[in-house]
């Protein structure tokens, strides 16, 4: 182990004499004997220019890119720079040939005159880029290469990724390289190695790459021209550029499509070309590359890459949203004005003159054992389900909603405490499937007690019949909860002295476990098609994925914002049930809270075990 | 106390708390309706702007520096969300070499927080801006600009974020261990192992880039003294510790008021006539204006020190005395770099092959640069 730490430590150090046959000497110029210091910069005030000189020699000193074993003088003419103080130096000419070290030491020349070549006729070309209206003003002086629009000193990635194997055991890999091509055989390896493990995968991180895009793509002067939008911004709302901003390498990035199929990205198209990967004759073929969506049907190049919601007023996906919308204003807001009108109530010290007889009957049920008994609202497996999907519940929440706000810091932090994405998204299909499996079972439970019930006599001696049975059931929404509901409003508005008597289960409880009803066939449903996209393209057109995507993250966004407030107001922060109403973990209910939203089922207990009001002591 | 008294007393006491109980119901009720009807809001906001305003890239994506400007130069470099995001934080738009940290703010000069003169002062001789400049990442500008007649100078390290006076920085502290340790025979033990990892944490700190220093720093805690190895990753830091030699290093040097161990950091009693002068300056006449600008520079030297004052044998600089370790002192005072100081300040160019070629071998020299 103390060998490895050394062997690490020398080729840290000094890269270029683990190799010294080869190396290029770092700096031959001396050139860094000035420009290593950050300081070596000035001010101009009048033009509020920053003119840096400093060169990181950690760059050189560690091979950290392609460029660290090129000479200053490689780029800049040695005769414009011999003379110190320099006098100012001309354009870096990118396209020049340069001397440089190939990987056994054989000076070669070099140039990027080839890119030059491929920029030509594209939509990068040098001349279309220096003409771009940007908000801030041309992004470079006219004596500055063009390359400097997407690129800055190159930095080789890590090994990590390429070659994890090697990542992991280098140390002496390299240890053992360095035995013959040390001075032998000369190869520098050090720098072999970190070339080609950064070749071997994208040249920047997917989110880097968005970052360049978005110089141009997202400057409001740029977009602001007829038929250009803000292309970067409409990606970053996509689950690709979401992923990106979560660290997923695996996601597309905008070279996977604009330069796809092993295409130069310098010689990008624009998307009216028919030669453009992102063609619409084209784009089926690229999505469903190998890299990519492999057994995707063409359908799926019909999906919103750029999909923007304000951007699209009048499309379905546009009206589906806007339903969601309306959906959550009309559940939630008003469940949210009930819960704001109950604490009203509180503020101002009211109560239902009922409430006194409703208190004296709760303390003498709870004082008998079976009155206790006959209070309990919840059976021990309706417990079990409830806790079953809360937990399912926080864990979908904590596993999608990253993807939901994936600009936030939060994100990012609750992501890498997952394991990445990809673990958190594996997490959020199981708990999804296991939330589905539980809500048929939950289905199936129910509908064995409607046959069980279904067979038992009626009033009349016959069997009380599938559809009387379905029907009573206690959690539809009936008649008689409407006339509760006014008259729970006229209560709450202070047009009514006495508050409605509700019965096992309250309204805003049938309310809520609709809305789990429904939530879960929703979220279930759009959720298998996202996840199985390959499959499901076969069976449906690519907008529907759209579709699919708006449902899903409304209806959670709805279910997290009822269930966040709402719910954690019922059953934690509301004064009758502080800290936690007990309810679905041992069954009893609080007094407070029986008072309010459950007289009637406290009446009826009493009544069926023979209390009366004002009766001392309980009935045998 | 009669019974009925302290009777009434229970009574009025038990009131008093219902009362309490009743009125914390109330105000926690009140705190609900606050905490509901703002998350509703917040909820219901978000929701029509995900409808009704168009997409905006994050800024994680956009907000890279888009320019070297005076923001760049007074902007934290954190405070920049798409440099903490990208993997390999990207220069400044529009400039190629990269740039992992700003140049360190120093928040106690006076002379720049006061707004009359910016963090890279020297604009004017071109020859020699961009080399003086070089110093302001390391010393206070009254080393050169403030008068004094101690020589050498009498200098004290501070912290720039505090302005508080500290000790020599690690970084030459353990240059100095290790060369210490390289003189003496066993002189590398136990407690030189303490204190020299001690010293290349603290360096790799104050270096802000110092990644390579930690690594020396796990490297040496993990092995014992005794150990075959030590000796190599000792000759080790002795070759990287030098890279720091850059004048970053999270301290610089001023002039030490007499008698005390402070820093001077301002010229005396210039709070309100700076004010003055930045609020009227407009509208004085030369005379007045030169008037009150020498008050505000009662400390200014009449000529300012030439680079030649310090960066030869026997300067007013007293760079051991200040903790610079002998070999450091040797590049600073040496006869190489002072013969391209004296071109630098004469402002008669030089030639690169020639000059700093070290005399007799046609190898480059390989010393540092010349900053403190």
């Amino acid at each position: 182990m103390r060998r490895t730490y050394l062997v690490s430590l020398c080729l840290l150090l000094e890269p270029a004499a683990a190799t010294s046959s080869v190396a290029q000497s770092v700096d031959p110029d001396n050139c860094l004997l000035c420009h290593q210091f950050r300081g070596l910069s000035r001010f101009d005030r009048q033009r509020d220019e920053l003119h840096v000189y400093f060169v990181d020699p950690s760059y050189m000193h560690d091979l950290a890119g392609p460029h660290a074993r090129l000479a200053c003088t490689d780029c800049h003419p040695r005769e414009e720079v011999r003379v110190v103080p320099h006098a100012p130096v001309s354009r870096v000419d990118c396209t020049r040939t340069c001397h440089i070290a190939g990987a056994s030491g054989v000076m070669t020349t070099f140039s990027h005159a080839g890119v030059a070549e491929a920029l030509r006729g594209g939509v990068h070309d040098p001349a279309i880029m220096r003409g771009l209206p940007l908000s801030e003003g041309p992004l470079l002086a006219q004596d500055q290469s063009a390359c400097l629009y997407c690129h800055d000193e190159p930095v080789f990635r890590g090994i990590e990724r390429a070659l994890p194997q090697l990542a992991r055991f280098g140390d002496d890999a390299l240890a053992r390289c360095t035995t013959c091509h040390k001075d032998q055989l000369g190869v520098d390896v050090a720098y072999a190695l970190k070339h080609v493990a950064a070749r071997l995968q994208p040249s920047r991180s997917t989110l880097d790459v968005a970052q360049v895009c978005a110089v141009c793509h997202s400057d409001p002067a740029f977009h602001a021209e007829p038929g250009r939008h803000d292309a970067v911004a409409s990606y970053m709302r996509t689950f690709h550029g979401k992923a990106a901003l979560l660290g997923d390498e695996s996601t597309a990035s905008c070279i996977s499509c604009h330069a796809s199929g092993n295409r130069d990205v310098h010689a990008m198209l624009a998307h009216t070309d028919p030669a453009s990967p992102t063609h619409t004759d084209r784009l089926p073929t690229t999505c469903s590359t190998i890299a990519c969506h492999p057994g995707a049907s063409p359908s799926l190049a019909d999906t919103g890459v750029h999909l923007d919601l304000a951007a699209s007023r009048g499309t379905i996906e546009y009206l589906l949203a806007a339903a969601f919308i309306l959906l959550t204003t009309l559940t939630f807001g008003p469940s949210a004005i009930l819960a704001v009108l109950e604490l009203v109530q509180l503020v101002a010290g009211r109560e239902s003159p009922r409430d006194e007889h409703v208190r004296e009957l709760t303390d003498r049920l709870m004082a008998r054992p079976d009155g206790r008994r006959r209070l309990v609202r919840f059976t021990v497996p309706q417990r079990i389900q409830h806790w079953i999907l809360a937990g399912l519940f926080v864990l979908l929440v904590l596993t999608g909603f990253p993807l939901k706000f994936a600009d936030q810091g939060w994100s990012a932090w609750l992501i890498r405490g997952f394991g990445g994405l990809a673990a958190a998204r594996a997490l959020h299909h199981w708990a999804g499937i296991l939330l589905v499996l539980g809500f048929l079972s939950h289905m199936m439970h129910t509908m064995l007690l409607v046959v069980r019930r279904s067979r038992r006599p009626g009033l009349d001696g016959r069997p009380t019949g599938m559809l009387a049975s379905l029907l009573a059931l206690p959690m539809w929404m009936t008649l008689d909860d409407l006339r509760k509901l006014r008259h729970l409003l006229a209560y709450l508005f202070f047009l009514r002295s006495d508050r409605p008597k509700f019965g096992r289960f309250a309204l805003k409880e049938k309310f809520e476990y609709i809305g789990v009803f429904w939530g879960t066939m929703i979220l279930g449903v759009t959720g298998m098609i996202l996840w199985g996209e390959q499959t499901a393209s076969h069976l449906m057109s690519g907008r529907v994925f759209n579709l699919a995507a708006i449902a899903h993250t409304y209806e959670a966004f709805l279910a997290l914002v009822h269930v966040g407030i709402l719910h954690t107001y019922n059953v934690m922060l509301s004064p009758h049930v502080f800290p936690l109403s007990p309810a679905t973990i041992t069954g009893t209910t609080p007094p407070g809270e029986l008072i309010e939203g459950h007289a009637a089922f406290v009446e009826d207990a009493a009544r069926e075990l023979g209390l009366h009001p004002h009766e001392e002591g309980g009935a045998p | 106390m009669s019974g009925s008294s302290r009777g009434r007393a229970i009574r009025w006491l038990g009131a008093l708390g219902r009362a309490g109980r009743a009125a914390g119901k109330r105000a926690y009720a009140l705190a609900l309706i606050g905490v509901i009807g703002y998350s509703s809001f917040f909820a219901f906001r978000y929701l029509v702007y995900t409808l009704m305003l168009p997409a905006e890239a994050p800024a994680q994506v956009t907000q890279l520096p888009r320019r070297l400007d005076s923001r760049v130069l007074e902007t934290d470099r954190a405070a920049w969300a798409g440099l903490r995001t990208a993997e390999h934080a990207r220069a400044p738009l529009s400039h190629y070499h990269r740039l992992d940290t700003w140049i360190q703010p120093d928040r106690a000069n006076n002379c720049t927080t006061s707004g009359c003169h910016p963090p890279l002062p020297h604009a004017e001789r071109k020859e020699v801006r961009a080399f003086l400049n070089m110093h302001a990442t390391s010393m206070h500008c009254g080393v050169c600009h403030m008068q004094t007649n101690e020589q050498p100078l009498n200098l004290a390290w501070y912290d720039p974020a505090t302005g508080a006076s500290r000790g020599v920085p690690a970084v030459l502290e353990a240059y100095a261990k290790l060369l210490s340790i390289e003189d003496q025979p066993g002189g590398y033990d136990e407690d030189a192992r303490r204190v020299l990892v001690d010293l290349l944490r603290r360096a790799a700190v104050e270096a802000q880039d110092g990644a390579i220093l930690i690594t020396l720093a796990d490297h040496l805690r993990r092995l014992s003294p005794e150990a075959v190895e030590t000796a190599d990753v000792l000759a080790g830091a002795r070759a990287v510790l030098p890279r720091f030699f850059r004048g970053e290093y999270g301290a610089k040097l001023a002039l030490r008021a007499a008698g005390t161990e402070a820093p001077i950091l301002a010229h005396p009693g210039v709070e309100s006539e700076i004010e003055r002068y930045r609020a009227t300056a407009g509208a004085m006449t030369d005379a007045e204006r030169k008037d009150l600008v020498d008050r505000l520079h009662s400390l200014r030297r009449t000529e300012a020190l030439k680079c030649s004052d310090c960066h030869a044998d026997g300067g007013i600089v007293d760079f051991t005395a200040a903790g610079y370790p002998p070999q450091r002192v040797r590049e600073l005072t040496g006869t190489i770099v002072a013969r391209m100081i004296q071109h630098i300040s004469d402002g008669s160019p030089f030639y690169l092959p020639e000059f700093l070629t070290a005399p007799g071998t046609g190898e480059p020299e390989t010393g540092e640069g010349s900053a403190p």
